[in-house]
């Protein structure tokens, strides 16, 4: 509460604060609970793997599919109630916004995978991890605007890939919203074929493993 | 048939790999009933989870061309949010069961299980034994040519437990079972053949009396390798 007092004054200007709250937080959470939600899959469904034909990747597949459609349906939701409410919301570049929800949805789902076998081979991580996703939330930039940050500080930032990927989604969804010169595409997709490939890789290495109690 | 060729399954322990098999190859006896037996840790139920599908050899192949259930045990294959209702739904989609015969498959189960309107409460609401009840139920509702039963043929009440053995025999007409069982009387009466399973190898017994024989003599005189096998 205390953020969000102080940072109501001091947004960009020409940006509601709300609409662009809403433009980090819904991808953000989406990709939290796709990642989370891929971690607990295979233990939720253990009952599951007793008939042959399922297999773990279908129930991340499944799992993603869910939160997928369930967060497009918040979002719209949001953007109507906003509207509604007379907020203006004129999205600039729509294409380019699903565009990078689709690459945000491809690393949440190879971190999903990661995370899932990290979570087989130690149960124990399971609740570190879930917890490490709020320091996330604030290195993410999701609740307040990053060009409020120092220059140097904010350099420390761009390590994180979903710093670029908020700001970048947040450039595609607010007109005049003045993006950080840090922000790159690059630096968001690169990272998400390494994430693909490295969860891919360990699912494949330990897919029968997963399933065995 | 069922056949099993240069079959290896190990997993790994604390104390290094165990080998639970290591280049088995078997001919299962073509369409007749099977009774697994040997002793707890043999590998038993890792043999049926390979055939069932669950789990998968570290080398070699199981050649088979019909079809074979799931393994029926007591807490069965469910997503326990769900209510019965929708996992025989799910388990008819994954089967290949739609439309009418979906329908017939419920009801058939509902029927089967018998347990009132907790059919459309989530599994998680149920006690053991109406879970046990559903889901024998649901593997009495398909056709296989081999039906995989670990440990348990009947559950419940006196009742449901006639119910259960009654389902069997008719479902014996077209379908044969393998069967795990410590239940000896169980495997004479439902099994054709015994297959004994002990220290990694499988000995086939064309006669179920004399695998029984075979098996309890092991059992009493362990220590003894007396090789009692074909």
């Amino acid at each position: 509460m205390v953020i969000f007092g102080t940072l109501r004054g001091r947004v960009v200007p020409g940006v509601e604060f709300p609409v662009f709250l809403l433009a980090g937080i819904v991808p953000y959470i989406m990709f939290r609970s796709i990642a989370t939600r891929l971690m607990e899959g295979v233990d939720a469904n253990m009952g599951l793997f007793n008939y042959r034909h399922i297999k773990p990747m279908d129930v991340f597949l499944s799992r993603s599919l869910l939160e997928v459609v369930l967060y497009t349906l918040v979002l719209v939701a949001m953007v109507v109630g906003l509207i509604w409410f007379g907020y203006r919301i004129v999205v600039p570049d729509p294409l380019g916004f699903l565009m990078l929800l689709g690459v945000l949805v491809a690393m949440a789902f190879g971190l999903g995978l990661v995370l899932s076998v990290l979570a087989d081979y130690s149960p124990e991580a399971k609740p570190i991890i879930r917890m490490l996703f709020l320091p996330l939330y604030f290195v993410s930039g999701v609740l307040f605007p990053v060009s409020m940050l120092p220059q140097e500080y904010r350099e420390w930032l761009t390590w994180n890939p979903l710093f670029h990927a908020v700001e970048l989604l947040r450039e595609a969804f607010l007109s005049g919203y003045p993006v950080v010169a840090e922000a790159s595409l690059r630096h968001f997709l690169e990272p998400t074929l390494v994430v693909c490939f490295l969860g891919m890789a360990l699912y494949r290495l330990r897919r029968l493993d997963m399933v065995t109690r | 048939m069922i056949e099993l060729c240069g079959l290896t399954k190990s997993y790994l322990t604390d104390s290094g790999r165990h080998y639970v098999f290591r280049d088995l190859s078997v001919q299962f006896p073509d369409s007749v009933s099977i009774g697994l037996i040997g002793r707890n840790g043999a590998g038993k139920s890792t043999l049926m989870r390979l055939l069932g599908g669950i789990d998968v050899p570290d080398r070699g192949h199981i050649s088979f061309d019909g079809s074979i259930s799931w393994p029926v045990g007591l807490s069965g294959g469910f997503q326990p949010s769900l209510s019965a209702r929708d996992n025989v739904k799910f388990v008819c989609r994954i089967y290949g069961v739609r439309g009418a015969a979906m329908d017939r498959a419920l009801d058939y189960v509902r029927e089967f299980a018998d347990i009132g309107p907790f059919f459309d409460h989530p599994i998680k609401t149920y006690s053991s034994g109406m879970r046990a009840r559903v889901a024998f139920g649901l593997s009495m509702a398909f056709d296989f040519d081999y039906l995989l039963i670990d440990e348990v043929l009947a559950v419940g009440d006196a009742d449901f437990k006639r119910k259960c053995k009654d389902a069997f025999e008719k479902k014996r007409a077209e379908s044969n079972l393998i069967l795990v069982s410590h239940n000896m009387n169980d495997i004479e009466n439902y099994c054709d053949v015994v297959l004994l399973v002990d220290q990694g190898r499988v000995h086939i017994f064309e006669d179920v009396t004399a695998g029984i024989v075979a098996y309890q003599g092991r059992k009493t005189q362990r220590p003894s390798k007396n090789p009692t096998t074909q």
